[in-house]
């Protein structure tokens, strides 16, 4: 066995300056507040013997990711822990350093053998190996008893104690395995292929079930029109083309037309465009043939004359209106001649009378203007005499008045009668005139358009026109002959026609076949894609995913497997020595002895672990914070035990061991550390001077204690040594 | 490494795959090393992926032949 | 298999039921077996492997036989251990796995008898573990015997296949 004997410490971790310490009694305290470098000091220990080992995500320890080892208060010389062991030939001697930082970091390990031989690098390591067989999981689970492992099952739910308790028994390493191929969830990456796989088959299988619907549907209506279930295939479909192309050829000759080319099609993929141009050149030949045209040109020329007849008329109509109209006109007011003259006549008279009027008014202006002046302007005097040659006159006043009313005003008023009714008479005439005029006007417009439509007339018979044909007759008589025409057209034109439906109608069967088997193509292409490269691909790539899916699964079964036996194998191990112990520290008033059972978790395939007292009964909701650190040193202790007869190191390392325990508690713990002090020698560090003190008092062995004073970033911890 | 050559015999004991099953282990831990859990979740998942991207460019083209 | 064959297997399906519809399928496959060329078949309905399947090359299978429309086929303890109690005749154990849908096939898989427990196995773990030689000469005769004995299968059911098989047998005798 190897005790600890020294221990010197540079630049590692909280440690500054080069410190040394010497592990030459059988107990070894370290004792001060936290955070002064004790845990750094029993760390030191362990980073010498399994340096990278011991630091990092693959430890499985959440505090040991980014833990760092140099000082980083500090750029001194690099860290160096050296470490002396007293073995069965002598003493050894282990010296790691750690100079640089990040990737320049450059770790050095070295090893003094008692016989002076040196060794260095691989060989350092290989032989740090032979002499301790001992990896970090069993240092820290054996030999090193870490605060944080304590801490971890005092703090974390009760749920999650099993990653404590794994932990407590080295399986730190399985646990991250596991958890680091659960984390990968390749199988939701699986589960998502196999949905997207499961989209393209039922695509696949809808694609299917149309067509086959569709061509079926098609069939089943094709067969009621009584087609055949054996017309319905790519033979039968050609051999309709050929006669559809033949039939065309045949009535295109009778059409008139002899140099027709159709291509006939030589496969099944061919029928749709055969089919597109079969349709195509029936139309034109239909169209263009010599009778059709024929057919054509006739009606065409029969609605010519159709619109001729109703144009002429028309026209003829309404010129006879006009006519009618006019002389009637006439016949009632006389031409323009005798109108214009009448209003010249009335003319004169109208003149004659207004010098007529004119002469009257002469007199009666006078006498107006006398009988006025005699009224209104003449005195009495005056008015007795006459105004124009002053002669006596004493009654002209009354005179002139009584002229006046009886006789100018009379006739003057009567020849002012007789120029009115002359006047109103010569306005008439006018009128008549005018009225004369707009009769004329249509009629002319009238004749025009009926002499326009004879043109016409002549044109579309191709004739002239004379004075005595008429024009109606003749039209209709060249209807008639092209109704005739037509009549007999039509006759011959039928004939070909039924056999133009004949093949409209070979052809919407071949269309109908061409559809059905189109379909039942499409589903057979779809159904052919099974029998694909990429198909077959597919399927192998398929197999393989689930093979890599179930290996995966074996490895995690294995690891699970293997901490699982590792842990049952350990709890059985340290079964009777974790229950004595339990028993010992915690002293349970109502649980008598505690058994640890171990099994799988279904679900994670991690370890679970069920503590049962000896009674059967489940004690863990009545573990207080001491019990569960008791349970915390009992596996320690019962883990150490049991390896005791194999373990190279002769000391245990206790990092504040009693945390949590209550007085009673760490009393009676003492008492146990007491009997292993027997056979172990004991380094302790505790933060507490009440446990220190009875460690003092109770542990029989001889002691030093190394007290932790103090830290600075500068000089690392104050350190003084008390034998 | 303990838990190594634990994995390892099961691995042999089990027959199955064993050939297959030793490289995807010597993976899986050569991962943790140098990562931990999280390495193993990385690498594991990018070889699912490798089968899902080839997958995906299959189902690809098996969709246009639709 | 072939749209045709699948859809004739849903027509049975759907006449007869989930249940004996397995029974038929089973049958079928046991046939199609011996069409393939294995003289040694054994079908059971009650106790033990569904089916015993052995040729003269010595190739000797024992086949739990499942069908399903969905995604996972259930594994009794039954199962499992008609098929270990099979392993000790030298008989390969070989989960038999048809999933009823479009573009489907059998899946024949030696799954390791060791791991497997009592549960709703995904037909997809399966894939893992196919024999592939066995599913390319035992597929094609299975879609061979059911378009060969569908009309009758409809119209006799288990029955006329229990028939066929008596048959075959005293043929082979």
């Amino acid at each position: 066995m190897f005790h600890l004997i020294r221990l010197k410490i540079r630049d590692f971790r909280g440690f500054a300056d080069t410190q040394e310490l010497n592990f030459d009694q059988p107990v070894v305290l370290l004792c001060g507040e936290n955070h002064r470098g004790k845990s750094s000091t029993l760390n030191a220990v362990e980073w010498c013997l399994f340096g990278g080992n011991c630091v990092g995500k693959k430890t499985g320890i959440r505090e040991r990711i980014g833990w760092e080892i140099p000082n980083r208060y500090v750029s001194g010389e690099g860290v160096l822990v050296e470490v002396e062991f007293k073995g069965p030939e002598g003493n050894y001697v282990v010296i790691r350093e750690l100079s640089g930082t990040g990737r320049r970091a450059l770790e050095k390990i070295m090893v003094k053998l008692p016989d002076g031989v040196v060794l260095h690098g691989d060989d350092a390591e290989r032989q740090i190996y032979t002499l301790f067989h001992s990896s970090f999981q069993d240092f820290m689970t054996t030999v090193y008893q870490h605060q944080e492992a304590i801490r971890a099952i005092l703090t974390q739910e009760p749920r999650d104690r099993n990653d404590a308790i794994d932990r407590l028994l080295g399986l730190s390493e399985y646990r991250e395995l596991v958890r680091g191929i659960t984390e990968a969830k390749i199988g939701n990456i699986y589960k998502a292929m196999k949905s997207e796989f499961e989209s393209f088959r039922q695509r696949a299988e809808q694609s299917i079930r149309i067509y086959d619907k569709e061509a079926r549907e098609k069939k089943e209506k094709a067969i009621a029109e009584g087609m055949g279930e054996e017309d319905i295939t790519e033979k039968e479909a050609l051999h309709r083309a050929k006669d559809i192309g033949e039939a065309v050829i045949s009535l295109a000759q009778e059409l008139g037309i002899s140099d027709l080319q159709i291509t006939m099609p030589q496969s099944f993929g061919e029928v749709a465009q055969f089919r597109d141009e079969v349709k195509d050149k029936i139309d034109a030949v239909w169209l263009y043939s010599p009778d059709m045209v024929k057919q054509t040109t006739l009606e065409r020329k029969q609605r010519e004359l159709v619109s001729l007849v109703g144009r002429y008329q028309d026209v003829k109509k309404t010129e006879a209106k006009a006519q009618t109209e006019r002389d009637k006109f006439v016949q009632q007011h006389g031409d323009e001649t005798t109108l214009v003259e009448a209003a010249e006549a009335q003319q004169k008279e109208i003149t004659r009378v207004e010098e007529e009027i004119h002469k009257s008014n002469a007199r009666a202006s006078l006498v107006r203007e006398a009988v006025q002046y005699l009224k209104e302007v003449a005195s009495d005097i005056e008015r007795k005499r006459c105004p124009l040659c002053g002669a006596k006159a004493p009654q002209l006043l009354n005179q002139l008045e009584s002229e006046w009313e009886e006789k100018i005003e009379v006739g003057v008023r009567a020849l002012e009668a007789q120029r009115k009714e002359q006047k109103a008479k010569l306005k008439q005439l006018k009128s008549f005139k005018d009225q004369l005029e707009e009769l004329e006007e249509p009629l002319a417009a009238a004749r025009s358009s009926f002499k326009e439509c004879i043109t016409k007339v002549a044109v579309a018979l191709q004739r002239k026109i004379g004075k005595h044909d008429d024009p109606l007759a003749l039209l209709n008589t060249q209807l008639q002959n092209i109704a005739s025409e037509l009549e007999s057209g039509q006759k011959a034109i039928e004939k070909k026609g039924e056999k133009r439906i004949a093949i409209f109608d070979q052809l919407a069967k071949l269309r109908t076949i061409d559809e059905i088997l189109s379909l039942e193509r499409k589903r057979e292409i779809v159904e052919r894609i099974l029998s694909t490269k990429e198909y077959k691909e597919l399927d192998k790539l398929r197999d393989q995913a689930s093979q890599f899916m179930e290996d995966v699964q074996a490895i995690k079964g294995s690891l699970a497997a293997a901490s699982r036996e590792e842990a049952e194998a350990k709890i059985n191990a340290a079964g009777t020595s974790l229950d004595k112990y339990f028993c010992r520290i915690a002293n349970h008033p109502t649980i008598r002895g505690l058994v640890m059972e171990v099994t799988e978790n279904s679900q994670t395939g991690l370890n679970s672990y069920n503590i049962k007292s000896k009674d059967g009964l489940d004690p863990t909701p009545i573990l207080s914070q001491g019990d569960l650190n008791c349970l915390a040193l009992s596996l320690f202790f019962g883990l150490a035990e049991t390896a005791e007869e194999t373990q190279p190191f002769a000391f245990l390392m206790l990092d504040d061991p009693s945390q949590s325990l209550g007085p009673e508690m760490e009393q009676r713990f003492v008492s146990v550390l007491e009997d292993i002090a027997e056979r172990r020698q004991l380094i302790i560090s505790t933060p507490y001077v009440g446990f220190k003190n009875l460690l003092m008092a109770n542990i029989t062995k001889n002691k030093d204690v190394y007290d932790f004073l103090d830290w600075t970033e500068k000089n690392g911890p104050q350190i003084t040594r008390n034998a | 490494m303990g838990y190594n050559d634990e994995v390892l015999n099961k691995i042999i004991a089990n027959k199955e795959r064993a050939k297959e099953r030793k490289a995807l282990w010597h993976t899986i831990s050569d991962s943790f090393g140098k990562e931990g859990a999280e390495g193993i979740a990385n690498e594991l998942a990018v070889e699912m992926d490798e089968f899902r991207e080839k997958f995906d460019v299959l189902l690809a083209k098996l969709n246009d032949m639709l | 298999m072939k749209v045709n064959t699948f859809q004739h297997l849903q027509q049975i399906r759907d006449k007869f039921g989930p249940g004996i519809f397995g029974k038929i399928a089973q049958k079928l496959l046991a046939l199609a077996f011996r069409e393939a060329g294995f003289s040694h078949i054994v079908e059971r309905g009650v106790q033990g492997v569904d089916i015993d399947a052995a040729n003269i090359l010595g190739k000797k299978y024992a086949l739990e036989v499942k069908t399903t429309d969905g995604e996972n086929i259930p594994i009794s303890r039954e199962n499992i251990e008609a098929l270990k109690d099979r392993t000790k005749d030298g008989y390969l154990p070989v989960i038999a796995a048809l999933r009823v849908q479009m573009f489907e096939d059998w899946i024949f898989a030696s799954i390791p008898l060791g791991g497997l427990k009592p549960v709703s196995l995904p037909l997809s773990r399966l894939r893992a573990y196919r024999l592939q030689d066995l599913e390319t000469s035992i597929c094609p005769t299975f879609e061979a015997v059911v378009n060969q004995h569908f009309s009758n299968v409809l119209a006799g059911g288990e029955h006329y296949l229990s028939q066929v098989l008596a048959q075959r047998r005293s043929e082979r005798h």
